[in-house]
Order: C-alpha cells, then sequence, then structure tokens
C-alpha cells in the first residue's frame, strides 16, 4: 500500500513539474516570437517619433526626434527636430551605452541608456527593440481580456541587470504583439504603466503607431483625483532604406548637431 | 505613553501606510485600459523610403542666423572683510553694460559636406565707444570621405576632459584661437580622432601641436586616452574612465606631462555627477603633483536645482575648497527669467582665506560677468547683479 502511494506522489511531483516545464517552454517561445515580430534585422528602420509629456496638473511638452535603428548590430541614433532650441542634438546608443553630444559644450557625454528621454517617462532604452527572450524569464502566465484583445499574460523577472526594470508584466494579444506593458521595481511596487493599443507592419516586422506611457511615480492630487504624468508616443513615416554605417558613429552626430 | 500604546500607534501607522500603499497601488491597476476598447486597427504601411538622416529641409540649405546679447550688471561689495566700525571701509561699488552681436552661416551643400561660420561683435563703453570689428568665433568645414573618413578643417573648438568644476584633463583648450586638421576614421580605427592645431603666431611646423585619442567602452565602463605633443612644450598623456553606477557617473582623469625640459608633473580629478529631474549635484577632488611632491589639492561642490518651489526661479551653489591653504569660495546664485528674452541674475560670492593664498588671490571669475569688466574678481564678499537680454535671429 505503501508502495502505491508513493508512486502516486511521485507521478503527481513528475506531471506537476513536466506541466511547468511545457508551460516556461511555451511562455519562452512566446516571448521569442514577441521579439522576432519587432526586430528589423535584415536592415535599418527609421521613423519619426512624436514624444508629448503631459505634466500632472496640466503642462505639456512636445518633442519630435528622428529615430535610426539596426537591430542586428544593436545601435541607435536619435536627432532631435523639436523643439527649435534643441534640433540637432543627439543620442547614439552602442550596446547598452549611450552617447549624448553637447553641440554647446562641444563634448559627448558617456551615460546610461536607462535614463529618461528629454525629462519624459519614455526611456532612452525604449527606443530599443524588445528583447524580452533575452532579458527576462517567465515566473507566471495566465490569460486575460483587455479590452477587445484575447491576450496571454507573462510575469517576467529580469535574467540581467542592464535592464531598466527588474519585473515586467505583459499583456500579449494572440498575434504575439505586446500591448500592455506594466514595470516594476525589486521590491514590486508599479513604476509605468505603458499601452500600446495599436501597430503598424512595415515589410514583415511591426512598429507600435501609438503608445501611451503612464508613470506612477510623478502624480498629483488634483480635486481629490490621482493624475499621473502621461507621455503619449506618436510613431510615423517608417523607413527601411539602408543607411551608411557611419550614420551610427559620434563624428556623424557631431556633424549634424549645431 | 505605556508599551501598548505605542506598540497600538505603530500598529495604527503601519496599517494606514500600508492601506494608502496599496490604495495608490489599486488606483494604479488597470490604468490606460480604457485605450483598448476600441483602439485603432492595426495597418500595414509601406515603406515610406524617407532619407530621415536629412534632417535640414531645402529651405535650410543655407541659413543665416546669430544673436543680439546685452549685459548689464552691478556689484556691491567689500574687497576686504568689513569692519564693523566703519561698515564703508573696504566697500565698493561697480557697475558696467556690455553688448554682443554673433552672425552665424551654416551652408549645406550635400549630406556629406558642409560649412559652420559665426562672427562676433562687441560694443563696450568703458573701453571704446563704438562697435569693434568682427572677429571669427568659428569658420570650419566638415568632409566626409567615402563614408569612413571624417575631416573637419578651420577654426573651431575640441575639448578633452571629464571636469566640471577643475578641468586639467581639457589639453585642447587653446585649440580654438586658431585652425585645426580634425580625421577620424571611424570604419577602421573605431574611437580614434587625430588632430593637428597651431595655437598663436604658427610660423612652421614646430609651431603646431599634434594629437590623437582613443575612446573604448569595455564592460560598461568609458575608457578613454589621449596624447598631445608640441615641440616647446613636450608630451602631456591623458587618462580617463567613466562608470555609471546607480544612476551617477563616476569618473576620473589623469594627465601626465613630460616638458621639453625634462621634467616630469601630473594632475588629476576624480568626481561624480548625479541627475534628477530638477537637481544637479557633482563634485570633484583635484590634485597635483610635480616630481618633489604633491603641489596642489582643492575640492568642489557644485548644486544646482531648477523651478524652486514650483516657481520659474534656478537656484544654484558652488563651494570650491583649497586643501593646501585653506582658502576657498562659496557662491550661491539664482536665475530667473522674467519676461522672453530677458534673464536676471542674482550672486552671492565669499571668498574665505589669508591673503596671498589660492582663492584671494584668484577671486571669483564668471564668463559672462567678465565681460562686464566688474565681475567678482578682488571681492571677499559681495553681492551682484545682472541682467541679460538675448535675441536670437
Amino acid at each position: 500500500m505503501k508502495r502505491i502511494f508513493t508512486l502516486i506522489a511521485l507521478s503527481i511531483l513528475v506531471g506537476g513539474s513536466s506541466a511547468r516545464a511545457q508551460e516556461s517552454a511555451a511562455s519562452a517561445a512566446l516571448l521569442r516570437k514577441v521579439d522576432s515580430l519587432v526586430a528589423f534585422m535584415d536592415t535599418d528602420v527609421s521613423a519619426e517619433y512624436r514624444i508629448e509629456k503631459r505634466d500632472p496638473g496640466g503642462s505639456t511638452s512636445i518633442t519630435v526626434a528622428a529615430m535610426f535603428r539596426r537591430d542586428r548590430t544593436n545601435q541607435f541614433l536619435i536627432l532631435i527636430l523639436e523643439p527649435v532650441s534643441d534640433k540637432g542634438k543627439g543620442y547614439l546608443k552602442e550596446g547598452d551605452n549611450l552617447w549624448l553630444y553637447d553641440p554647446v559644450g562641444k563634448s559627448f557625454t558617456f551615460t546610461s541608456a536607462k535614463e529618461r528621454f528629454q525629462n519624459s517617462s519614455f526611456r532612452n532604452s525604449d527606443f530599443n527593440r524588445f528583447n524580452f527572450s533575452g532579458d527576462y524569464r517567465a515566473v507566471a502566465n495566465s490569460r486575460e481580456q483587455l479590452g477587445k484583445f484575447s491576450c496571454t499574460v507573462l510575469n517576467l523577472e529580469a535574467r540581467n541587470d542592464r535592464v531598466s526594470f527588474p519585473k515586467v508584466k505583459l499583456w500579449i494579444s494572440d498575434d504575439g504583439l505586446v500591448r500592455k506593458m506594466e514595470d516594476y521595481s525589486l521590491s514590486g511596487q508599479l513604476m509605468r504603466t505603458t499601452a500600446i493599443p495599436s501597430y503598424q507592419k512595415v515589410g514583415s516586422r511591426w512598429l507600435p503607431l501609438s503608445m501611451v506611457i503612464v508613470d506612477h511615480l510623478k502624480f498629483r492630487s488634483i480635486g481629490g483625483k490621482m493624475e499621473y504624468e502621461r507621455t503619449t508616443v506618436t510613431i510615423s513615416n517608417p523607413s527601411l532604406n539602408k543607411l551608411p554605417d557611419s550614420t551610427y558613429t559620434k563624428e556623424y552626430l557631431e556633424k549634424v548637431s549645431r | 505613553m505605556s508599551k501598548s500604546r505605542y506598540a497600538a500607534a505603530l500598529a495604527a501607522i503601519t496599517f494606514s501606510a500600508a492601506i494608502g500603499a496599496f490604495g495608490q497601488e489599486e488606483a494604479a491597476q488597470g490604468v490606460l485600459d480604457e485605450l483598448f476598447d476600441q483602439p485603432v486597427s492595426d495597418t500595414v504601411v509601406s515603406d515610406t523610403g524617407i532619407d530621415h538622416t536629412d534632417i535640414y529641409g531645402p529651405d535650410e540649405r543655407l541659413v543665416f542666423g546669430g544673436y543680439f546679447r546685452a549685459l548689464g550688471g552691478a556689484i556691491a561689495g567689500y574687497r576686504d572683510w568689513p569692519s564693523l566700525d566703519d561698515l564703508s571701509d573696504n566697500f565698493d561699488l561697480g557697475a558696467g553694460v556690455v553688448a554682443e552681436t554673433v552672425v552665424s552661416i551654416d551652408a549645406r551643400p550635400s549630406s556629406i559636406a558642409s560649412i559652420h561660420g559665426s562672427f562676433g561683435t562687441k560694443f563696450d563703453p568703458a573701453s571704446e565707444f563704438n562697435w569693434g570689428k568682427f572677429n571669427i568665433l568659428e569658420l570650419y568645414g566638415d568632409y566626409i570621405l567615402a563614408d569612413a573618413m571624417f575631416f573637419r578643417v578651420g577654426q573651431f573648438e575640441s575639448v578633452w576632459g571629464q571636469g566640471r568644476i577643475f578641468n586639467p584633463g581639457n589639453l585642447m583648450d587653446d585649440s580654438d584661437d586658431s585652425f585645426t586638421i580634425r580625421a577620424a576614421f571611424p570604419a577602421f580605427l573605431k574611437g580614434v580622432t587625430t588632430y593637428a592645431f597651431g595655437s598663436g603666431d604658427v610660423q612652421s611646423t614646430e609651431d603646431l601641436s599634434y594629437a590623437a585619442k582613443m575612446d573604448l567602452l569595455v564592460l560598461d565602463t568609458y575608457l578613454s586616452g589621449g596624447l598631445l605633443y608640441r615641440y616647446a612644450d613636450g608630451y602631456a598623456g591623458l587618462w580617463s574612465i567613466k562608470k555609471v553606477i546607480l544612476g551617477a557617473d563616476l569618473f576620473s582623469d589623469v594627465v601626465v606631462r613630460y616638458s621639453a625640459a625634462d621634467e616630469l608633473s601630473c594632475e588629476g580629478i576624480a568626481g561624480f555627477f548625479k541627475e534628477w529631474d530638477r537637481l544637479r549635484l557633482y563634485g570633484e577632488y583635484y590634485v597635483a603633483a610635480t616630481e618633489s611632491g604633491l603641489s596642489d589639492q582643492k575640492l568642489g561642490l557644485a548644486l544646482g536645482v531648477k523651478d524652486i518651489f514650483k516657481t520659474k526661479i534656478d537656484f544654484a551653489m558652488k563651494w570650491e575648497q583649497s586643501l593646501d591653504d585653506g582658502s576657498g569660495i562659496w557662491i550661491g546664485g539664482i536665475t530667473w527669467s522674467p519676461l522672453k528674452y530677458i534673464t536676471a541674475n542674482i550672486g552671492l560670492p565669499v571668498v574665505y582665506g589669508d591673503v596671498g593664498t589660492y582663492y584671494v588671490d584668484t577671486g571669483y571669475v564668471d564668463t559672462e560677468d567678465e565681460d562686464l569688466e566688474v565681475g567678482l574678481d578682488g571681492y571677499r564678499v559681495g553681492l551682484i547683479v545682472t541682467l541679460l537680454m538675448k535675441i536670437s535671429f
């Protein structure tokens, strides 16, 4: 009798861990699909980004930038087009590092790619393609309806400390596109929510059409209601033109930044 | 209060804090979900083929611009510590005004070639009651050869070193008053830039300076090495390192000079820089040494706060201290732009130390106030008020 109980217990354990392994493999496969849908590995991609930041309580600032991305070498270059006072200011990313060129001081500053872009909730790292399968592992999954989208919800934990947020929760629609992200601190505090309701397909890959980001660390109570800093990013005029290698260099950035 | 009351109060505070945090977190959950009820459908768009590198439109191929700047200021202060017996003793007043016009031209005939020039003239009633001649501030051309070689030729400024308070690493600080040829080859010598420049009266190649600098990123750490040679001065080498840790820049520059007279000296800085949304904080330690030992040590700390108390006033404070002779300087100031084109500054410097010490001798020199010729140089304690009008065209 004892043996029978032991066998039953063992098979439940084995069965359970096998189910978890399958679940984990399915989540990993889904993350790879998510990444591949938005990665332009065979060409450069460039587009115009309009970033509108609204502070809690009112004031709005708008930045327009040209973005150039080469996913296969993990590089991007950002050139500010508006406001006019910042026109030509630029950012160059190489790996996890970012060079900022200050045309006034005629100098480059090396900094972390995790920082905020033009003091908005949009981060420099948000110009990157997604790399969830490389940077995170799924620790839980479930199904949830998000408006008109049926989504798989994945709770992710970072595999490395290069990422901006150690924990992320993703809502992935059945077509493999990330529709919503919640970014958390290590202690589990919600830091930022990003919604990507619509995408645009360019060639065989996808770019967000618009994104809305809410920063949960920047809020004010206005009329008894909590208002958060809200950043709306609109991406337009995508181009798959191949760009010269020299585009992703400090020298090029300096040349155009004045 | 009894132990049990303490415990009850603590529990209440903890509970209410937890409820507050939970409430805020709860309110944050589900935020933006309304955007998914009727979103714009995903679309397939055609590749626009737009050349986004062409950030300057056809009407910006040849652009003239510039600015007019008028600066007025007044200072009141003591050239030595005030005495309670006679408050007028060592008291001094000054005022000045200066105007400047800078005209610039940008010609961008193609994506591989461009020319930039800026020319300035000053009106300083203290020295001469008319506008001076236009001087070349910058004039240079950029050219990209075969998508692999970048050249910049002309008169322009190059900056080395990382210091914001002390910058011994800027070995190129006299490169902007004459011509420079700069070449970079990112395609096959990534991170290497070479320079040849003249400074002052250049009669032969021996009067030229030759320099090269290499920048590297290794394990998320910035490393840089530079070498400068001038026949009359000998060699100067710069080694830099920088690492971003917890959002703060930690950096160091070391400069070693080997003069034409076979003398060895070195100086360096170690510092940090951290920036928040409205706050900047940075500090540096400077040290210099010769073959006979340490020759100088200084500390510097600066703080800048934007929009203090949610006003449009910015506050800044800087403190520098000589560890060798005990002298130092503290300056606090505010900046306010009440109207478009108009900026008001108020500064309050205090210089301490014995007569003959570094900061008492050097005083405080600000580049903008320097133009006024009523700067804070020579004051122990003072108040300077400046009004700047700057109109770009």
